[in-house]
């Protein structure tokens, strides 16, 4: 066991450092990855596929060629402490969350070469979008507005007396706040990645499996709507008391119909793909 | 073995660099606590915020307040930002167009005191809406976010950010003048740096 530590004790160390440099950023991850209203609360559910993803192709990894490579890492590893230093120093938080994953392809090409972090760049990019990379809090207030403004222009024409000053849609003596929880970015982003993590498992070419995925930004964006102009209707037959269950539910089910498209565009690809190669 | 000594050599450098293990939390400046709810004629009382402002402020970075004037019983809310964290101080703008106020006219004045602000004169529910705001460092004011968080980048890069950076913002509506509004803002910017610097 000791001899074994000793093979490996500058990879040891190397992740001890990793650890210490990000002491104090690692709570604050976990606790977005737990937190089911955060934008990343799919974050352990990315982990443990990245972690499958390690396991179905172990024995492919140990196969490939390690040539590590100074030209190809040095640009990373630099980059990963220039960004590192930038966000520390500066407080651009953003930037901190990047390093990481920069500095980890670094220290893959410096160790590995560059055959083995094209075979780890799927995972990689995959672990860079469960940090905090983009400040998406800064585009929730444009979707809360697109959806409110859509969501208007939806009741009016089943003419619904309804207009919206901002983010706040007024439905005859009723209002209805498209609250930031409300812009549809949540679903968005999660909607994005559980569509990456299926486009894996389908058999088909990767403009395809690429367009799939993208797919499912116009979908989120439709079914956040979709489920405010439900509230909408309900507020206006029902009154306030009890919208915010009843748009909790509503959200639930709406999440559910969405997989339900994934699903159901994901097989017309592959239909699609199996008529192309039967053609062929 | 040299490649992993030049990858454990960046991430020391790294450590070094940001002083990361040693490195610790500047204090919060409570600010609700030490600004005065009397200035001059008029007198403040806090307004409890929208839930969603925990989302993203620290309960000790701000204050709402409702100042009324006991003369004129006049009314202008007072919203101030005191931060060391850049991501907790954004643009007025993001948040008024969000609640349908309409800018109609933006200008930058100049206070007697040097006090740079942004003064708009805009509409909601087709009643006139005054919004005054600045950005401050305790060393300047500023109107224009971008350079205000070019100034926050320098100073923390150097460390040289001893107070804290701060919003502050001041809206009223309806029959108020703009004077009294902006004669508002220089007592409400004496009152903070003294507090502030003060301390």
């Amino acid at each position: 066991m000791l001899s074994k530590v000793k093979n490996y004790i500058f990879e040891i160390l190397i992740l001890v450092v990793l650890i210490i440099l990000y002491s104090s950023y690692i709570p604050v991850w976990i606790s977005l990855w737990s937190d089911f209203d955060s934008f990343y609360a799919f974050g352990f559910f990315m982990l443990a596929f990245i972690g499958y993803l390690f396991k179905e192709n172990f024995e492919e990894y140990k196969k490939i060629e390690k040539k590590p490579s100074y030209s190809w890492s040095l640009p990373f590893l630099i980059g990963g402490l220039i960004l590192y230093m930038l966000g520390i120093r500066a407080d651009f938080e953003y930037f901190v969350s990047l390093s990481l994953p920069v500095f980890i392809a670094g220290i893959i090409l410096m160790l590995y070469g560059p055959k083995f972090f094209k075979a780890m760049l799927f995972p990689l990019i995959l672990f860079a979008f469960v940090l905090p990379v983009f400040p998406l809090h800064r585009i929730t207030l444009p979707m809360q507005l697109f959806s409110a403004d859509l969501t208007t222009h939806l009741l009016t024409m089943f003419n619904i007396n309804a207009f919206n000053e901002g983010n706040i849609i007024y439905i005859e003596q009723y209002r209805v706040a498209v609250v930031p929880g409300c812009s549809g970015l949540k679903s968005l982003y999660s909607l994005f990645f559980i569509g990456v993590i299926y486009s894996y498992f389908i058999n088909a070419h990767l403009i395809k499996k690429i367009l799939f995925v993208f797919s499912s930004i116009p979908l989120a964006l439709f079914m956040n709507v979709l489920r405010i102009t439900v509230v909408g209707f309900y507020v206006l037959y029902n009154g306030q008391e009890n919208a915010e269950h009843f748009h909790d539910d509503v959200g639930l089910v709406v999440y559910i119909l969405s997989f339900g498209v994934i699903f159901l565009i994901s097989r017309l690809i592959e239909e699609k793909q199996k008529e192309d190669i039967d053609e062929e | 073995m040299k490649n992993k000594i030049i990858v454990l050599v960046i991430l020391i450098t790294a450590l070094f660099l940001t002083g990361t293990p040693f490195k610790k939390k500047q204090e919060a400046v409570l600010i609700n606590e030490i600004f005065p709810y009397e200035l001059s004629s008029w007198h403040g009382e806090d307004i409890e915020p929208d839930e969603a402002v925990y989302g993203f402020l620290d309960k000790e970075e701000f204050l709402f307040r409702l100042y009324k004037n006991k003369e004129t019983d006049k009314y202008i809310s007072l919203a101030i930002v005191l931060t060391q964290r850049r991501d907790h101080i954004h643009d007025p703008n993001i948040c008024y167009n969000g609640q349908g106020i309409s800018m109609d006219e933006q200008l930058d004045k100049i206070l007697d005191d040097s006090l740079n602000v942004k003064f708009i004169n805009g509409q909601k529910n087709a009643k006139p809406y005054y919004i005054t705001y600045w950005y401050t460092d305790f060393e300047n004011s500023y109107v224009e976010r971008a350079e205000f968080m070019k100034k926050i980048t320098l100073s923390k890069f150097f460390n040289k950010s001893k107070y804290g950076f701060g919003i502050i913002v001041l809206t009223a509506m309806g029959e108020i003048k703009p004077e009294e509004i902006t004669a508002f803002a220089s007592e409400v910017n004496k009152a903070l740096e003294k507090q502030v610097k003060g301390l």
